[in-house]
């Protein structure tokens, strides 16, 4: 952290100039709440909180770090859960909320443009007076749409199209350096976000960067025709291969938005149940799923419905006879709203968000039944020794290719020590699920640090080529993925 | 920091920042006008939790800064509704409790803030006028103004309408005359207290609350009906943190006390072809849960469309008046204003409704500000010629 100096003065004020003296503070109430989030993470202090509102503000900041070298940490709603806004090297926090723009929906080829500060509720708010929809992660509807998807997080239509990364069209970003480069068809014709391709795909410079390549200033992104029929249904059951056999199956058949598979413990934190109560206990239902299709004539919807039923007895049925099936609609009735805002996407689970602490560990990883089902015993047993909920939330993912493997853990930040317990937990979870194969998504800088000393330390090397080059000083979010 | 605060310790650490009371629940427009306005995290109502927490923890000192950051919050309780977690039914109580604390550590409120206050303990009132002048609202009805010495019914008139909204004032008095209610008012009323707990300037709450309920008890009043949002709110939630409950009396808004004319058969109106709305005054409807009525006297008006904002009930927009922002932050009130008169010029209503005179200054300042030619109306005041 710079000291109150001369030269911290000094960008104070040109920061000031740049943005408007109502922008930018280096006031302890900021530099303290801009420090941390809801995570396990350990805080650090920026030594700036600064707004910009355009994009020539934006590059004029970069400029204005690059001559002193002052690290700069995109932020925009700070719920990553990786502790990916904490700037581990100070500098400066650019909070992008003032870059809230949709600028353009495009109905013809289904893309929405938005700038850094649209969040779920923005565009869902928007959408909703369209013939389209977009997709939501189960956040709060104040998460960012643009960071979601750099940082390739899941939704409720990944099944049919994966991370949130893969539906981005094209971006506009600021380097280092301070130049605007654009990634895309909008790279040839101003206009025209229609797809990345053909040509060399350099999205990759930022996906899943963590803001270390470049600061996006407008994302296209795929929008899709909301069908007239839409339905969910719910499958509670106790034996979990058949139950994952049975997501497999259905995922393969590509009739389906989503397959969500949760623990009894995550229903029941969904419910409220108070922190460290979310326990199953024998005669529960051990497993849930949370069905999501539509359809675009009651025609298809019976029949989609079918295949659904057929699948149900033939995977799960036969092996869990206590199984069943049935509406959401009719689960909200018997259980209250809450589990009913699967459908009214996006929610906030209020039980998740009660405690000060909320943090996961979130993978990607095969969709291979055998590692899935030892996945899930070793982090049950994991989280068990560790004393803590196990609230299992995943998902299929794109047709059945990969899964997603996440756990919500939910704490309480008042205890110190029950912090502690908390990083030890997420530490040993994702050391014992990386061996598996899981990878870790917006990942946390102690688990990019894990990985960087296993993985083929060529891919490190091309990677600290490529932060090198597009970053010279090193100042865009230093410190994660092994650059300093 | 003081015990006041230190209660509410856990709600504090229950707080993850999640973002939820930024928005509207599942309406996803703004929600918080001082988080709008300022959009740093520290003033949203997660961040204002946060600042408390790391005062809490030593981490921050108080400062002026601190003190702005917490008095430019209008109180709305937008975020009462918005918030998922256990404490959202607690983050206005909180936000005042940091309030009272920055006085106690010597940040005062700002200058006009300040300045109500002095008004308080010379004249028991906000707006340095003369108590002795409090019932000069009546000039012209004198005749129609009951003043007894015992009554069942108290009309708790209130600051801003005794001196401020007279015709408000004036207004309920020959609507309680028409429905023939055996009521008084009385020249010994002193302000409710509103602006004292609302800024955390409390040394004179006390003394305000034992004289109001004295003289309720002298009067034998068994109803008190308000026909300002802002003293309903405080005779009816705040009074109890500082006094014996009065058993046996009632705290009622004017609305909620014609909604039961209607429902006894007692009052109907003439019919009017209009096209209304109608914005809900936080304190009345976020603070004390009061929708309905005003709604229901509205409907029971013949002829009379009732068109909702886009933003209604729990989910109404902020007049930006209260929590002293109206005295601390004038230009930025009126603001706040501004986007609810847009708001209700989008209905296409001929009148715009409300049930607090607070709310009425503001929203006509709003008006005026931005040249619009919406008719705005205190509800007892639309009343009046229809019965």
């Amino acid at each position: 952290m710079l000291q109150q100096t001369a030269e911290h003065e000094m960008i104070t004020e040109k920061l000031k100039e740049i943005v408007g003296q109502e922008w930018v503070s280096d006031q302890p109430e900021e530099i303290l709440i801009y420090s941390y989030d809801m995570t396990e993470n350990p805080p650090h202090a920026p030594d700036y909180v600064v707004m910009p509102k355009t994009v020539e503000e934006l590059q004029q900041i970069v400029r204005l770090a690059n001559e002193f070298k002052v690290p700069i940490v995109p932020f925009i709603t700070g719920a990553n859960v990786g502790g990916l806004t904490i700037p581990l090297k100070g500098g400066i926090i650019l909070d992008l909320k003032r870059m809230n723009q949709i600028l353009r929906l495009d109905e013809s080829d289904m893309y929405v443009i938005v700038e850094p500060g649209v969040t779920f509720g923005h565009i869902k708010k928007f959408l909703d007076n369209t013939k389209f929809r977009y997709c939501y992660p189960n956040a709060p509807p104040f998460a960012s749409v643009m960071a979601n998807a750099l940082l390739g997080g899941l939704n409720n239509l990944s099944l049919k199209y994966g991370a949130m990364s893969e539906i981005i069209n094209g971006i506009e970003a600021v380097l280092p350096t301070g130049e605007l480069i654009r990634i895309g068809s909008c790279a040839c014709w101003s206009d025209h976000w229609w797809g990345r391709g053909p040509m060399p795909d350099l999205l990759g410079l930022f996906v899943n960067w963590q803001g270390m390549t470049g600061i996006v200033t407008k994302m296209g992104l795929q929008v899709w025709p909301r069908k007239p029929i839409q339905d969910w249904k719910a499958i509670m059951s106790n034996d979990f291969a058949a139950t994952y056999r049975f997501a497999k199956k259905l995922a393969n058949c590509e009739i389906m938005n989503d397959i969500l598979l949760l623990s009894e413990e995550t229903v029941k934190m969904v419910l409220g149940v108070p922190l460290g109560q979310a326990v199953w206990t024998e005669g529960e239902p051990r497993w849930a799923l949370v069905l999501d299709f539509d359809a675009n004539t009651p025609k298809e919807y019976e029949a989609k419905w079918e295949i659904i039923r057929d699948v149900f007895k033939e995977e799960i049925k036969k092996v869990d006879p206590k199984a069943v099936i049935t509406s959401v609609d009719a689960i909200e009735k018997v259980y209250g709203s809450k589990l009913g805002d699967f459908k009214r996407l996006p929610f906030t689970i209020g039980g998740m968000l009660e405690y000060g602490g909320n943090t996961w560990v979130g993978t990607y990883m095969t969709s291979n039944p055998e590692m899935v089902a030892k996945g899930v015993e070793k982090a049950f047993e994991v989280i068990e020794k560790h004393n803590f909920e196990k609230c299992l939330y995943t998902r299929m993912m794109k047709g059945g290719h990969y899964w997603a493997f996440r756990f919500l853990l939910r704490f309480s930040k008042e205890n110190p020590e029950e912090v502690e317990r908390m990083q030890n937990l997420t530490k040993e979870l994702f050391e014992s699920l990386f061996e598996m194969g899981a990878m870790p998504y917006k990942t946390p800088v102690w688990a990019s640090d894990y990985i960087i000393e296993r993985c083929d330390p060529t891919w490190v090397d091309l990677m600290h080529k490529i932060k090198n080059t597009l970053d010279p000083n090193g100042i865009f979010n230093p410190g994660r993925w092994g650059n300093e | 920091m003081s015990d006041a605060l230190s209660k509410y310790r856990e709600e504090l650490y229950s707080c993850t920042r999640c973002g939820t009371c930024k928005y509207f629940y599942q309406n996803y427009s703004d929600s918080c006008p001082a988080g709008k306005k300022f959009q740093f995290e520290t003033f949203y109502p997660s961040g204002r939790l946060h600042i408390a927490r790391g005062l809490l923890e030593g981490k921050l000192e108080w400062s002026e800064r601190i003190r702005d950051i917490l008095f430019s919050c209008p109180t709305c309780a937008s975020c009462t509704v918005n918030c998922k977690s256990r404490h959202h039914n607690l983050i206005v109580d909180i936000i005042e409790a940091l309030r009272a604390e920055s006085v106690s550590q010597g940040f005062e409120p700002l200058p006009n803030q300040k300045a109500f206050a002095e008004s308080i303990e010379q004249a028991h009132n906000p707006y340095k006028e003369q108590h002795d002048h409090r019932l000069d609202w009546k000039q012209g009805i004198e005749d129609e103004v009951p003043q007894k010495e015992k009554a069942n019914i108290l009309y708790f008139v209130g600051c801003t309408s005794s001196y401020r909204q007279k015709d408000l004032a004036q207004a309920t008095v020959k609507l309680l005359n028409k429905l023939g209610v055996d009521y008084t008012v009385s020249e010994e009323e002193w302000c409710c207290g509103s602006p004292l707990i609302r800024t955390g300037q409390l040394d004179l709450v006390k003394d305000l609350v034992e004289h109001n309920l004295e003289l309720i008890k002298r009067m034998g009043a068994t109803t008190v009906i308000t026909s300002c949002a802002g003293c309903y709110r405080t005779l009816k939630m705040d009074y109890p943190n500082y006094a014996q409950k009065l058993e046996g009396v009632e705290i009622l808004h004017i609305t909620e006390f014609l909604e039961k004319k209607i429902k006894e058969g007692k009052l109907k109106f003439k019919k009017l072809e209009v096209k209304v709305t109608y914005h809900d005054p936080c304190h009345l409807g976020r603070h004390a849960g009061v929708y309905d009525a005003p709604r229901a006297i509205i409907q029971a008006i013949p002829g009379v469309n009732l068109i909702e904002m886009a933003r209604n009930r729990e989910k109404a927009w902020c007049c930006g008046a209260g929590g002293g922002v109206k005295a601390g932050f004038k230009d930025w009130a009126v603001e706040i204003s501004n986007e609810r008169i847009e708001e209700a010029e989008k209905t296409g209503c001929d009148i715009l409704l409300s049930a607090c005179p607070f709310c009425k200054t503001n929203l006509q300042d709003a008006i005026s500000a931005t040249n619009s030619s919406i008719r705005l109306m205190d509800l007892v005041n639309f009343l009046i010629d229809l019965i």
